[in-house]
C-alpha cells in the first residue's frame, strides 16, 4: 500500500511532502511519545500522532518514516510545517480521532510495524 | 521526591575507583545517545554492571558513547578486550547482553549472531 | 532519561565536574532541574541553537534531540527551559515544570542514573543535590575520592 492510496482511502490532507506519495508504507504505528517512536518506528512507517511541534519532524527524519499523520484535525505548528517542507517529510492531517484512523487503516490491510 | 540511596552510589563509586588505571582487560561501551536511551540503554547498562559485579574474573571498565547514526539497531554496545578489535553488538535485550557478557567478556568468545561488525580502532 | 542524555553533552564538552540539582517547591508548584558543567561551553550562536532538534555539534550528524526533548517536556508541563553558556566557562541547562500539571512526568530512578554516571565516567566528578523545602540530600563524588 502506498501513501497515495492511503490518502485517498481515509481522506487525508497533505500539508507537506506531496511529491512523495508513491512511497510504499510498511506498517502503521500510533504514539505521542517521541522516545517511544525513536525506539519503535521503522523505515516506511506511517506514524499517527497528536504532537504538533518540530520534534516530530526530527524524529520522522531519524527513523525514516513514510509519513506523519496528525489525528483529530490537529494542524502542525508553523515551525514544524516549515521544517517538514525543508526536510522533505510527508506531513498529513486527518479529521478522524487516532483510534478510528488506525482502525480504518488496519481494516484496509495496513499491518502494525514489525519489530 | 525520594532519594535514599546515597550509600549505594558511594559504594558503586568506590568499586569503580578500585579498578587500576590502564590495567583493564575489557571495556564495555553502551551507546547512550537519545535513540539508545529511548530503546532501553539504561536497562542494558544496569544488567551489564550487575554481571560485572557478580563475576569478578576481570577488570571491566564501562563507558558510554553518543549517537552512532544507527538508530534502528539500538540498544547497542561495543565490547573491546585488551589487544583485540572492538566488536559492536546490536538489537540488544537484557538477556542478549548477559549472554554476551558471559561468552565474550568472561570466555573471550565473540557472539557472532548478535554482532554487527568487528572494528579496527583499538583503545585498550 | 533526560539527565543521562544531557550529561552525555557535558562529557563530550570535556567537563570534569557536572552538578545536577533537583529542587521541589510545593508552595510554588514548581519542580526545577539544573545541570551545570565546567566543559568547553558554547558561543552565543551555538547556545541559541542548542535546543533546536535540527542542530547538533556531533560530527556527521544533523539531528540532536536530547535538549529538544527536555525543552518539550518542560513546555508540556507549563514550565520553562533555559540554556546558558560561555566559551571556556561551561554550560548550564535549566528546566522547570509545574509539579501538579497532569503532563508533568514522574521523576525517574535517580539512584540508578547516578550509578550509571559514576560507573561510565570515571574521570568526571558528579555532584547531585536534591532539595525539597528544608530537606537536602547530597552526593559529591569528590568526597568519595578524598576519603
Amino acid at each position: 500500500m502506498n501513501l497515495r492510496q492511503i490518502v485517498q482511502e481515509v481522506r487525508l490532507e497533505v500539508r507537506a511532502g506531496g511529491s512523495a506519495l508513491e512511497t510504499e508504507v510498511q506498517g502503521g504505528y500510533a504514539s505521542d511519545i517521541i522516545s517511544d517512536v525513536l525506539a519503535n518506528a521503522r523505515q516506511g512507517t506511517l506514524w499517527i500522532t497528536h504532537q504538533r511541534h518540530p520534534n516530530i519532524v526530527a524524529a520522522a527524519v531519524l527513523r525514516e518514516v513514510a509519513a506523519i499523520v496528525l489525528a483529530n484535525g490537529r494542524e502542525p505548528e508553523e515551525e514544524a510545517l516549515r521544517k517538514a517542507r525543508e526536510e522533505n517529510v510527508t506531513l498529513l492531517v486527518s479529521s478522524l480521532p487516532a483510534y478510528e484512523l488506525a482502525g480504518r487503516l488496519f481494516g484496509l490491510g495496513l499491518p502494525g510495524v514489525k519489530k | 521526591m525520594r532519594f535514599e540511596d546515597l550509600d549505594k552510589i558511594t559504594d558503586r563509586m568506590r568499586k569503580v575507583m578500585s579498578l587500576r588505571e590502564g590495567s583493564s582487560q575489557a571495556k564495555i561501551t553502551v551507546h547512550m545517545g537519545t535513540c539508545g536511551l529511548s530503546a532501553g540503554a539504561r536497562k542494558i547498562m544496569k544488567a551489564l554492571i550487575q554481571c560485572a559485579d557478580e563475576t569478578a574474573t576481570k577488570d571491566v571498565i564501562f563507558s558510554t558513547s553518543a549517537c552512532a547514526g544507527l538508530c534502528s539497531r539500538e540498544p547497542m554496545i561495543t565490547i573491546e578486550l585488551a589487544g583485540q578489535a572492538p566488536v559492536k553488538y546490536v538489537d540488544l535485550t537484557e538477556e542478549k547482553a548477559k549472554r554476551i557478557f558471559s561468552e565474550h567478556i568472561v570466555n573471550g568468545k565473540i557472539v557472532a549472531e548478535y554482532a554487527l561488525a568487528i572494528g579496527s580502532e583499538q583503545t585498550l | 532519561m533526560h539527565i543521562l542524555d544531557v550529561v552525555q553533552n557535558s562529557v563530550r564538552a570535556e567537563a570534569k565536574l557536572v552538578e545536577i540539582t533537583l529542587s521541589g517547591d510545593q508552595e510554588q508548584d514548581l519542580l526545577t532541574l539544573e545541570i551545570r558543567d565546567d566543559g568547553k561551553g558554547m558561543d552565543s550562536e551555538t547556545c541559541a541553537r542548542a535546543s533546536d532538534p535540527f542542530f547538533t555539534t556531533k560530527p556527521g550528524r544533523r539531528i540532536g534531540l536530547g535538549l529538544a526533548l527536555l525543552a518539550q517536556a518542560a513546555r508540556e508541563a507549563e514550565g520553562d527551559f533555559q540554556v546558558a553558556s560561555r566559551p571556556e566557562a561551561g554550560t548550564m541547562i535549566a528546566a522547570s515544570f509545574r509539579w501538579s500539571h497532569p503532563d508533568c512526568k514522574p521523576l525517574g530512578d535517580i539512584t540508578a542514573t547516578l550509578e550509571t554516571l559514576v560507573t561510565a565516567h570515571r574521570g568526571v566528578d558528579f555532584v547531585y543535590e536534591q532539595r525539597e523545602g528544608a530537606e537536602i540530600a547530597r552526593f559529591d563524588s569528590r568526597e568519595v575520592r578524598r576519603a
